[in-house]
């Protein structure tokens, strides 16, 4: 696990560079959120300063990923996933602040040289308004995935036995309405022609609607599938849930590449329509762009295209557009809430694995789980010197010390509380599943062992 | 047909609206018949509330210029002559504005020659409506 995890950070963080980068790269006139004339665009000073942005952005990465190596020595999951997100969120922070820092400089440098663009008007084409939509992927794209989900819906409802089920099938459906609010949003953006050609403005527009409105029509087909696969190959044997696992992970990756090629392509595109050498159209976006982020409380739109062609981003200037970001930091909280403190409490706590005995009912007990069964319930108690094979996890934790939640082993129902590292593993055998338990101390496992036989043994 | 609107300017979007539109008609850009925009359309092009431009359209609608229907939405109308209140309100606008050229200093003659440029191409547009 921490050989996986340490490579996805390594690679969030040469992503991210990517990507920030792209800022620092001239696309629709504009350059770090600033929206440069064709005379300057060039120009020594303008060019310095993109190149160290770029150069600092990859500096961060490189010392990120070395430092993230130091991962690779933790012993303790809490202290490998608390430094996991310090380093993702440490890196994140600097990477913002470091864009912000050359936006300014950028800004600085064409307000002490008089470089900055006289606002226009709006240019109001009443036929491109019109046909603005006219290369739109069609809405009937989504019937596709809406079939793929009902499918879906219904398999798992009737074969799975998932614990949770219904949230997934909830989250679906709320990711599948996101793609079609994406898309509506593309078909409400506005025109703002980018110059005074109306053929450019024109083939401008029609290309960044149909890249785009395709884009989120496609990846609707291919999120459809992609969660729905894990649920449908957990009932698969071992063997053909790991060609179900690749077939997961090559979509994942398909997915991932299909976007970035896309808008990649999209920014290409935009930027040798707008080579010639028409005059850009600046309708004084960049104050609104001056942190790196949309703030614009007299615009109307929630969502708008960012600068760099790579993402749809919020307006943070609507009230809606803050409690958004507000949930989405309080997402960010939790996830890093639930994945810390029970990983803590695993492994600086004196008894964060129980087996309790009260009133004929067995509880398990470990951080965020619980499980109670009724004594009448179990047929066997043994105890095991080994951990099982062929585990599959469901819901829950499996980190290189510890296994909590519900898994399946070797295709039956299993509940794992398992310190990896302990021995003797306590196996509960019941009409419905089996358990798999050890305390922190193996002295605790076979006291819990010898209670539950001896009550077995009376009943 | 192209035309600027500014949010700057001393003039509100809809007043701008309205002239650009009665100036297109006359100058033949927007022809009789002619589909607009819808008013949602021309509200997310300019950022501003729906009912903005609704009220445009309607008080177009009102003095003649356009026409709405369920199914073609809003088109250019040829107005009709005017009515005796349009008329009365046609020559104030007229005497105003003639007073403010003359009081800016401008000639009359140079204000005929202007006059007659913009009919020009009022003429032209008047021929394709």
């Amino acid at each position: 696990m921490k050989l996986i995890m340490t490579l996805i950070l390594i690679c969030v963080f040469i992503l991210a560079a990517f990507s920030a980068g792209l800022s620092g790269k001239l696309h629709n006139n504009i350059l770090l959120e600033n929206t440069l004339p064709k005379t300057r665009q060039i120009d020594p000073a303008v060019l310095a300063i993109a190149k160290s942005y770029r150069k600092m952005l990859w500096l961060l990465a490189t010392i990120f990923s070395l430092a993230s190596l130091a991962l690779f020595f933790t012993s303790y999951d809490s202290l490998f996933l608390i430094l996991f997100w310090s380093f993702l969120l440490l890196f994140f922070s600097a990477n913002y602040f470091c864009e912000l820092h050359f936006i300014k400089k950028l800004t600085e440098l064409l307000t002490q040289n008089n470089w900055q663009l006289e606002t226009d008007p709006f240019l109001i084409d009443t036929e491109l308004i019109k046909e603005k939509n006219r290369r739109l992927f069609p809405w009937q794209g989504f019937l596709l995935s809406f079939l793929i989900l009902i499918f879906g819906t219904w398999y798992v409802l009737l074969y799975s036995i998932l614990s949770g089920k219904e949230l997934l099938i909830g989250a679906n459906w709320l990711i599948f309405m996101f793609f079609i609010f994406s898309w509506y949003t593309i078909a409400r953006l506005p025109v703002r022609p980018v110059t005074n050609n109306q053929t450019i403005n024109r083939k401008f527009t029609d290309v960044t609607r149909h890249y785009w409105s395709k884009l989120f029509v496609i990846s609707s087909w291919l999120i459809s599938l992609l969660l729905f696969l894990p649920i449908i190959t957990s009932r698969l044997s071992a063997a053909q849930a790991i060609i179900g696992m690749l077939i997961f992970i090559s979509f994942i990756l398909f997915l991932l590449f299909y976007s970035f090629i896309t808008l990649f392509h999209l920014r290409k595109k935009q930027d040798q329509l707008l080579e010639k050498k028409e005059r850009p159209r600046y309708y004084g976006d960049d104050p609104y762009w001056r942190y790196g982020v949309y703030i614009n409380p007299n615009d109307s739109r929630l969502f708008v295209l960012d600068r760099k062609g790579l993402n749809l981003t919020i307006n943070l200037g609507k009230t809606a557009g803050k409690i958004l970001l507000g949930i989405c930091g309080l997402l960010i909280t939790a996830a890093i809430f639930f994945t810390v403190i029970p990983a803590y409490r695993l492994d600086f706590t004196a008894d964060p694995l129980t087996a309790s005995i009260q009133n004929k009912t067995v509880s398990f007990q470990a951080p965020f789980f619980s499980k109670k069964i009724a004594t009448q319930q179990i047929r066997s108690v043994e105890l095991i010197d080994q951990v099982p094979q062929s585990i599959k996890k469901e819901t829950g934790f499996a980190t290189d010390n510890y296994f909590i939640g519900n898994f399946s082993v070797k295709g039956d129902n299993a509940i794992l509380l398992l310190d990896r590292n302990q021995r003797p593993i306590m196996v509960v055998h019941t009409n419905n599943e089996t358990i798999y338990y050890t305390a922190k101390q193996p002295r605790q496992t076979l006291s819990s062992y010898q209670k539950l036989s001896s009550l077995i043994d009376k009943d | 047909m192209q035309f600027e609107i500014s949010v700057h300017d001393k003039n509100p979007i809809y007043k701008q609206l309205r002239q650009q539109i009665i100036i297109g008609i006359a100058n033949g850009q927007l022809k009789d018949g002619e589909q607009l925009p819808s008013v949602r359309q021309l509200a997310d092009e300019l950022g501003t509330n729906a009912m903005t431009i609704s009220k445009v359209y309607q008080q177009l609608k009102e003095e003649g210029y356009l026409d709405t229907d369920r199914r073609k939405g809003t088109t250019v109308k040829k107005p009709q002559s005017f009515q005796t209140k349009e008329e009365f309100s046609y020559q104030n606008s007229l005497q105003l504005l003639l007073a403010e050229a003359v009081l800016h200093g401008k000639e009359p003659n140079t204000i005929l020659t202007e006059v007659k440029h913009c009919l020009k191409n009022f003429q032209t547009g008047a021929d394709t409506l």
